[in-house]
């Protein structure tokens, strides 16, 4: 059975989320992705927005940062450039790409699941790299 | 058919963020000549009915690795990856990661030098 997105996303992150100040604003569950759908859930805090978006396309669970004039879209397709990543602004060591995958190779784990996506976005990238990515956008950079 | 050929000889496979028909990874092989995956709807809608998402994502990957597999095993001269608005494979790896873009990434950098390939940038170039 497919899984609906959107409720996962509620269950799963916005308890972080709301705890964070932010409510939900947007659920987009029919984004065009060429003859498939991806699905987008936005919220919005005083000053700043976060998506959570799922692509059929590209396999993929992330979520995403930006200014509260940033559109409405999925990330992955946003033409705006508003969207960030939430380790856009971090300062990370720089590895070759071998060194990288080497690095990264035991946490594919946690991308079998949607389930699983998404705690480990809830964990390592939004509440990890929430302060440095908020301090960021409202800085307007 | 999921494996396409656009131009004359196509001599490179590309791969990249999924943009529209029109941009994006595709969009480049078809202006450019290449070799390119893109399962149709009809296919993809056969293969995962009934499907969640993530068995939908398990088995898109198998069919995706298996593409890349057939390509290196036929000799394919170069595999390149368009970075499109990214700097870098690192890049993407790091913002991306899980996504079949990732996985691509992940897949050539441990398996592409078996086939007789090396890395050149963000194309891996066949010896």
């Amino acid at each position: 059975m497919e899984e609906d997105f959107p409720t996962e996303v509620q269950k799963i992150v916005e308890p972080l989320l709301s705890s964070m100040g932010f409510t939900l604003d947007v659920i987009d569950n029919d984004v065009d992705e060429g003859g498939r759908k991806g699905s987008v859930v936005i919220y919005r805090a005083q000053d700043c927005k976060i998506q959570v978006y799922h692509s059929s396309r590209e396999g993929e669970i992330n979520a995403m940062i930006g200014p509260l004039s940033a559109p409405n879209e999925h990330g992955l397709y946003d033409q705006s450039r508003k969207w960030h990543y939430f380790n856009d602004f971090a300062v990370e060591p720089k590895l070759s790409l071998e060194e990288l995958v080497d690095k990264l190779r035991d946490e594919r784990v946690n991308f079998e699941t949607t389930n699983s996506w998404l705690e480990w976005l809830k964990t390592e990238r939004i509440a990890r790299y929430f302060d440095s990515a908020h301090a960021a956008i409202v800085a307007g950079k | 058919m999921s494996t396409h050929y656009r131009g004359d000889n196509p001599d490179r496979v590309v791969l990249g963020k999924f943009d529209g028909h029109e941009s994006g990874y595709i969009g480049d092989a078809r202006g450019h000549g290449g070799i390119y995956f893109d399962t149709g709807d009809a296919t993809w809608d056969a293969m995962t009915s009934g499907l969640s998402n993530s068995e939908q994502h398990s088995l898109a990957w198998q069919v995706n690795e298996q593409f890349l597999r057939t390509q290196m095993e036929h000799g394919v001269p170069r595999i390149e990856y368009e970075l499109g608005q990214y700097s870098s494979l690192e890049e993407v790896l790091l913002k991306r990661q899980g996504s079949f873009s990732a996985k691509e990434i992940e897949y050539l950098t441990e398996n592409a030098a078996a086939y007789g390939y090396r890395r050149v940038g963000n194309s891996w170039v066949k010896d």
